[in-house]
């Protein structure tokens, strides 16, 4: 009985996912993102700007723990104060 | 035209012409598992974008005598379930929304999602807990075994073999194919 229902699950779900197509733009856009250089977060910029340092190393704060504690506390003293988006 | 291994060697020598030739040759394979678990084919695009610039961002740690599926399939389930924990309240919401836009429904996206069959398929799939819904997924949609889900996952085959079997019976009731309702099932594949 498993292997009839198995079987028809499979159709099923295939014929539902086969409906669908990538986007035909995907490959040019794919391409176009992976070649625009990652732009630095205004927490590094500020951190860079605050320790003296001309290139602040990332890999300090690498985990998203960190970027977010980092993010909330300089949050104040960016020019765009209240603009949550940007964390 | 190279295999995967020399398409992960031109890439990390930082070819990107090599990145659109992986993009080209496993689109369909990320594409399908995102918007099986998903369930929404805007954000499976998003999703296979999303893979491919992960791919692209640490190829440097990538072993190119290993096989790109199984990190494909598993960066594709992890997004994903991010995903599905992200939208789960937005989804109402977004249904509102769209009703009260009224824009959608010249689009040829929501003529395929409203098609009975589908409707029903993409509802019972989406009832499923995460968790059981990515191991049917990987199961039905991508045909892979028991054995490689467990190592893509990175659980048990056992916990595999259970959410693969406590999903399937969640999908018999929920598409109404409890007991005898298979008849025109059993014809075609038997």
């Amino acid at each position: 009985m498993n292997k009839h229902m198995d079987f028809f699950l499979a159709k099923v779900l295939n014929q539902w996912v086969s409906k669908h197509r990538p986007p035909a733009d995907g490959r040019a856009r794919l391409l176009q993102k992976a070649a625009t250089p990652i732009r630095q977060s205004p927490n590094k910029f500020a951190l860079s700007w605050l320790t003296g340092q001309e290139a602040f190393r990332p890999d300090i704060f690498g985990t998203e723990l960190s970027r977010k504690l980092a993010g909330w506390i300089y949050l104040p003293f960016r020019p765009g104060y209240g603009n949550f988006a940007v964390i | 035209m190279a295999n995967d291994a020399g398409l992960i060697l031109q890439l990390q020598a930082g070819d990107l012409e090599a990145l659109g030739t992986l993009y080209d040759r496993h689109k369909q394979l990320v594409f399908r598992t995102a918007l099986g678990i998903t369930g929404d084919a805007d954000a499976a695009a998003d999703l296979l974008q999303d893979v491919f610039l992960r791919l692209y961002r640490f190829i440097c740690r990538f072993d190119p005598q290993r096989p790109i599926e199984p990190w494909l399939y598993r960066m594709t389930a992890n997004l994903a379930y991010t995903w599905v924990r992200r939208h789960r309240w937005l989804r109402p919401l977004e249904d509102v929304v769209e009703w009260l836009a009224g824009d959608r429904k010249g689009s040829p996206a929501y003529k395929v999602e409203s098609d009975e069959e589908n409707l029903i398929v993409q509802r019972a799939i989406s009832t499923l807990p995460i968790a059981q819904r990515i191991v049917v997924v990987l199961y039905y949609i991508d045909d892979l075994s028991l054995q490689e889900i467990s190592e893509i996952l990175e659980v048990p085959e056992g916990t595999v073999k259970s959410r693969l079997h406590y999903g399937r019976q969640a999908l018999k009731n929920r598409l109404g194919l409890q007991g005898t309702a298979l008849p025109d099932i059993l014809y075609e594949f038997t």
